[in-house]
């Protein structure tokens, strides 16, 4: 299993949060857009369902992962079908759990060696058509202000995964193909998958034992204006009966995304509420940071880049010398451009 | 200046922006003479720069004339000019020979801006097309739906609806399945053991629930007219009696041309692309109907399409094997080529990369040339008047040429609009001037045709009937497979040019002039 890991250095770290405070007050738009009726042919999200905190485990019914603007921030979000009308959680309060009537046993085919599960053991299977009883978890991008403001697709990237086995998502195209693997825990490195706005996916997650598994995933996207958006959450399973679904709420990610955060550009506003005091503290700071934070970007980056343009332009100089010394031995090749 | 296609990780972007805000304020350092000196990959693009440039800037293209982006490898005169140059265009990274583009980034001055024309266009509204990587993942979607809840016809969540297929009229097999998560094949309508009214078509029904949605393949073991024709019913309760809900016949063109499947006059719509769902509508004046989603972004329908007088289009390009597995034995032997629409779930794009070759429609032209002007006018403020008048001068130009583009095209009967070509490289002629792209060799230059793709291109020219294949010049002088196949076929082998100019066509608008006139001719 990969671990959940952070890849930034320290100060690129810091650099970088600096930065993310710039963001939502960019992104803040002044008036909520006018709620669009846009129909995927599966399902409508509309733009004003709730979100809502609060805890819960998800075990049945139709959940989709997704990001979405939650007070101009991006964000990924649960979207809990289950409920009538359908509501949004913050990942930090869902805990989806997949039921021991989940159980398949695995398939004995080279096709699925990616599995790393013995053939005919026991696996637990979120299949990507609808098996009543078992949690349908797919994903979708089809958030209003979502379709509304990214530019063309966005990005799902997989960081890591730590639980007590082996975890993998993957498609049947039916097209006689073989599966198609989006992500598998025994691949190390991030894995990004791209998904276009107003799609709605189901795939088959495979988990090859009983126990809870995190999963540290980000979601980002370029958006029209020209900005960049991500958030980093961790998706957490309780796989098998016996498997207790409130402690997953308890396990800690190992150095992962929610105890970085700063790789978000939008971050953790609704995890576990502040102190009130800070958070005032941080809204009262948020302009002054930011400014702090523009004013270091372009001192910082001027002279770095006043130092290495010199340099280059002296390394370009020389080049152009030898160009021209070479090609005084060289017959240039014939031309016929226009 | 943009330069979008080398930023790395999104938060270095405001860092880069600032970066490269410095660079451009301090540009124009003139080394020696005045003229600025502006490189392109292309000549294309060197066309649409020039026209921009004028007298004011001078416009070099790296690729010369007839040889192939795609596979074009700099010379030392090309990494002199880009060393000299003061501005770069390239087009995106997979048009271009990654070297070429490589050098481009290697040898351009510091602070010389750099762009991607393919991407810095969509800021001046460039329609972009996401790059297919499965073809045969590339067709329309068909599943099955029921609509709406039922409540008032005594359903509720665990009621059933019941679709039944009842008979075939058409020239092969027609096998609807599900494939499951470990390859299971769950079998929903099969045409190859009959349809058994004595035991209520229980072999080939499908039972949903209300307000659902099942993606399906479809499979066709010979290319012609299928009509299925279905009949639904609702049972609210175990015990309740059904409550039938309509019959209707559904329309499947399998690899052939679609606008003749119907009596002249009787088509309102052909499905050809995106999801659509052959749908059971629960309200009360329901019955069955097809729902289609146009497959764009942003915007999309939700329309219900009668039955009787709409098409499904199964293009040649959804051709496939028959795996080994007994489940296809009913469609024929393994490794026989069959039709196939998949059930595909996902994106058939999966990386979100684009097609490249945007210059194909005019209007995307138009927004490179803005493009151009900007960077240029950015480059080189003195002669900003100079730059926004050649546009304003061309940009009406391309206005003319993409009306006169249109006409032509229009000359030709729509159900005749069939493009087969070697490489995937006309999707935006397609899209802009309503051309079907009926079938293509190879995606790019960089895959070998295969046996599988030989066949395909080969009964996609029998199935549609033809008159010529297309062909681009520069090809036209290496054996080709394509013109073997349209040899064997007594069919005619026309030019059509993608992204390389010859003597004959020497600029862009001759080179959309000639194509739409080379269509015209060898296809009315």
């Amino acid at each position: 299993m990969t671990r959940l890991r952070t890849q930034a250095h320290a100060w690129t770290l810091a650099l970088v949060g600096a930065i993310a405070c710039l963001t939502p007050a960019s992104t803040a738009f002044a008036a909520p857009f006018p709620p669009t009726q846009t129909d995927d042919l599966t399902q409508t999200v509309e733009a004003e369902e709730q979100n809502v905190s609060g805890r819960a485990v998800l075990d049945a019914g139709h959940v989709d992962v997704g990001p979405r603007f939650v007070d101009g921030r991006w964000s990924i979000q649960a979207r809990d079908d289950s409920s009538v009308p359908a509501v949004w959680r913050p990942l930090s309060d869902t805990v989806t759990r997949v039921v021991d009537a989940a159980v398949q046993p695995a398939p004995d085919a080279d096709e699925f060696g990616f599995l790393d599960a013995a053939p005919g053991s026991d696996v637990y299977v979120i299949p990507q058509t609808e098996q009543r009883g078992v949690v349908w978890m797919g994903w979708n991008t089809q958030d209003p202000s979502v379709m509304e403001r990214v530019d063309r697709g966005v990005t799902f990237t997989l960081h890591g995964t730590t639980g007590p086995g082996e975890v993998s998502v993957f498609l049947q195209n039916g097209n006689f193909g073989s599966p198609d693997v989006l992500w598998d825990s025994s691949t190390t490195g991030p894995q990004d998958l791209w998904v276009d706005t107003n799609t709605h996916t189901h795939a088959n997650w495979i988990f090859t034992e009983p126990g809870t598994y995190l999963l540290d995933f980000e979601i980002s996207a370029d958006l029209i204006d020209g900005q960049k958006v991500s958030d980093r959450q961790v998706l957490r399973f309780a796989v098998g009966d016996a498997t207790d679904p409130q402690a997953a709420f308890a396990v800690k990610p190992l150095g992962g995304a929610e105890a970085s955060g700063a790789e978000a550009s939008a971050s953790d506003s609704r995890d576990a509420a502040p102190e009130p005091g800070a958070e005032a503290l941080q809204q009262w700071m948020l302009p002054l940071l930011a400014g702090i934070a523009l004013v270091a970007v372009l001192i910082g980056g001027s002279v770095g880049v006043m130092r290495s343009r010199k340099a280059r332009r002296k390394a370009h100089r020389d080049f152009l010398a030898e160009l021209e010394a070479t090609d005084q031995h060289t017959t240039a090749p014939a031309g016929g451009r226009p | 200046m943009k330069n979008r296609h080398r930023l790395p990780k999104a938060p270095l972007l405001p860092i880069l922006a600032a970066v490269s805000l410095i660079c451009s304020c301090a540009a124009p350092v003139a080394e020696d003479s005045g003229k600025l000196r502006v490189v392109t990959t292309t000549g294309v693009l060197a066309d649409l720069a020039s026209r921009v440039a004028g007298d004011a800037a001078h416009v070099t293209s790296l690729v010369p004339a007839g040889a192939d982006p795609g596979t074009y490898e700099p010379s030392l005169r090309d990494i002199r000019d880009i060393a000299y140059a003061d501005v770069a265009f390239t087009n995106y990274l997979l048009l271009e020979q990654q070297s070429l583009i490589r050098s481009v980034d290697a040898n351009l001055r510091a602070g010389a801006p750099s762009v991607a024309l393919a991407e810095a266009a969509m800021e001046h509204a460039a329609e972009v097309i996401p790059r297919v990587e499965t073809a045969n993942l590339d067709t329309v979607w068909l599943g099955l739906r029921v609509d709406g809840d039922g409540l008032d016809r005594g359903a509720d969540r665990s009621s059933e609806i019941r679709l039944k297929a009842t008979s075939l009229d058409g020239p092969g097999t027609v096998f609807a399945y599900l494939t499951g998560t470990f390859g299971g094949i769950e079998p929903y309508f099969d045409s190859s053991d009959g349809f058994d009214a004595g035991n209520g078509f229980r072999d080939d029904t499908v039972v949903l629930p209300p307000d659902a949605h099942t993606h399906t393949s479809w499979a066709f073991s010979e290319p012609g007219v299928y009509r299925l024709t279905l009949q639904a019913e609702l049972v609210p309760t175990p015990t309740a009696q059904p409550v039938p809900l309509g019959t209707g016949t559904l329309v499947l063109a399998v690899g052939v041309n679609p606008h003749g499947a119907l009596p002249e006059g009787d088509t309102t719509a052909i499905l050809s692309a995106g999801h659509a769902d052959l749908t059971v509508d629960l309200s009360p004046d329901g019955g069955l109907h097809l729902l289609a989603e146009e497959d764009g972004h942003g915007a999309s329908s939700h329309e219900p399409l009668a039955l009787d007088t709409t098409v499904v289009a199964v293009p040649n390009k959804a051709l496939t094997e028959i795996p080994p597995a007994p489940e296809f034995r009913r469609l024929g032997a393994s490794g026989e080529q069959i039709h196939q629409l998949p059930q595909a779930v996902l994106s058939k794009h999966v990386h979100g990369e684009i097609d490249p070759h945007l210059w194909h429609d005019v209007r995307n032209a138009e927004a490179y040339v803005r493009t151009i002007r900007d960077v240029l006018t950015g480059a080189d403020p003195e002669n900003a008047a100079a730059y926004r008048k050649n546009t304003e001068l061309y940009l009406k130009e391309l206005d003319g040429l993409h009306a006169e583009v249109t006409a032509i095209v229009n000359e030709i009967p729509p159900a005749q609009r069939n493009l087969v070509t070697t490489y995937d490289a006309f999707a935006y002629l397609g899209r802009a001037y309503d051309i079907t792209i009926a079938g293509f060799m190879t995606p790019g230059p960089a895959a070998e045709p295969s046996l599988a793709d030989r066949q395909r291109l080969s009964e996609t020219v029998r199935n549609l009937d033809v008159p010529a294949v297309f062909l681009e010049p520069q090809l036209a002088a290496r054996s080709n497979i394509l013109a073997e196949i349209a040899k064997d076929a007594g069919i005619g082998i026309c030019p059509l040019y993608s992204d390389a100019f010859d003597e004959t066509v020497t600029s862009y608008s001759e080179l959309m002039r000639f194509n739409a006139a080379s269509l015209r001719n060898c296809l009315s």
